[in-house]
């Protein structure tokens, strides 16, 4: 199974949390939503079985498939379904080796996404990780300067990341102060 | 926490897409039918019998209104008394439902924590690697001590919200 840091499956599960909240007396999600909440669901599941063999290729085309698909526009989760597809494809990006790759990926998926949540904070964080294995080649390369920058890129997207974490973790947790 | 529609529905089975309820008569016009067998129908216990607000989870509690009286009749057993049945039934559907409703929500709460907190350590160790500061103890770099006093309290707010983490 994937070696992320999280058990970001699928995602689409993570979030549902709006629905059952907030959103308890927001219009049902209509049946032709959910057949397309399925289809990403598969993918997600695809994506595993691939990711899992080490077919890093098939696993992005799948999440390709999740950015290819048509959420109706009424549908408040369709960023998250789209963040989520977008933050596993530079995950994927980066397990191959191309972080340059990824930055442009996750750097798409941000102008995207305008919610605060935790897809986004993990968008930061692939942000940051994609940063720090470009500082990492450019000091193998003896470009300190490159280097030097590329690493206050990747802690200025690392400490975002935090940041909207912590604020997502406050207000879920208004208790529990440190 | 806001929107987010989706997946709700395929992991906690909220109401929020419980699909419509059967205006079929339910089996409570019988005598027999009694609370237990609704009890089966809904895994989750709310408000029992004894009327307490029962703890379905750390800070989840449901408040009672289970009935005063009996489904199986002794109240009024004139023409209203089938009435009466089929409220006391209604408000104990709404009552399961507004359990399993909690649950799923606390259970998708706690996936968002989790992974919250699961990403604030993650960027930590990314952090303190750029930064040198590696290797357990004082960080020499202020970037890398804020990011791990992050990481501890992260910890500490899943541990109090959510002590075991959601499998996927």
């Amino acid at each position: 199974m994937s070696a992320r840091p999280l058990p970001l499956l699928a995602l689409l599960l993570a979030l549902a949390f709006g629905a059952c909240t907030e959103q308890r007396d927001a219009p049902r999600v209509d049946e032709a939503t959910m057949a397309v909440l399925g289809t990403a669901r598969a993918l997600h599941h695809e994506a595993d079985v691939y990711e899992g063999a080490g077919d890093f290729a098939r696993a992005s085309q799948a999440m390709e498939r999740v950015l290819a698909l048509r959420l109706p526009a009424s549908f408040a989760g369709a960023e998250d379904v789209r963040a989520d597809a977008w933050g596993r494809l530079a995950e994927l990006d980066l397990r191959r080796g191309d972080p340059d790759r990824a930055l442009d990926r996750v750097d798409e998926a941000l102008a995207a996404t305008r919610l605060e949540s935790v897809l986004q904070a993990r968008l930061y964080m692939v942000r940051g990780q994609s940063l720090r294995a470009l500082a990492d080649r450019a000091a193998g390369a003896r470009d300190e300067a490159a280097a030097a920058r590329r690493r206050d890129e990747a802690l200025a997207a690392l400490e975002r990341s935090i940041a909207i974490n912590e604020r997502i973790l406050r207000r879920l947790t208004p208790g529990s102060a440190r | 926490m806001r929107r987010v529609g989706l997946a709700a529905l395929f992991v906690c089975g909220c109401a929020s897409y419980s699909g419509p309820r059967s205006t079929a008569a339910p089996p409570s016009a019988s005598p027999s039918y009694s609370a237990q067998s609704t009890a089966r129908e809904y895994p989750v216990s709310v408000g029992g019998a004894s009327g307490g607000a029962q703890s379905l989870q750390p800070g989840l509690s449901v408040a009672p209104s289970t009935p005063s009286y009996s489904l199986q009749g002794g109240v009024d057993d004139g023409g209203g008394d089938e009435a009466r049945r089929e409220a006391a039934i209604t408000r104990w559907e709404a009552q399961l439902q507004r359990g399993r409703d909690e649950l799923a929500a606390t259970a998708t709460q706690c996936r968002v924590i989790c992974m919250a907190a699961s990403n604030v350590c993650t960027a930590t160790r990314e952090i303190c690697r750029l930064t040198g500061d590696l290797i357990a103890g004082v960080a020499r770099d202020p970037r890398c001590a804020r990011a791990r006093s992050a990481c501890v309290d992260a910890g500490r707010r899943r541990d109090g919200a959510c002590p075991v983490c959601p499998e996927r």
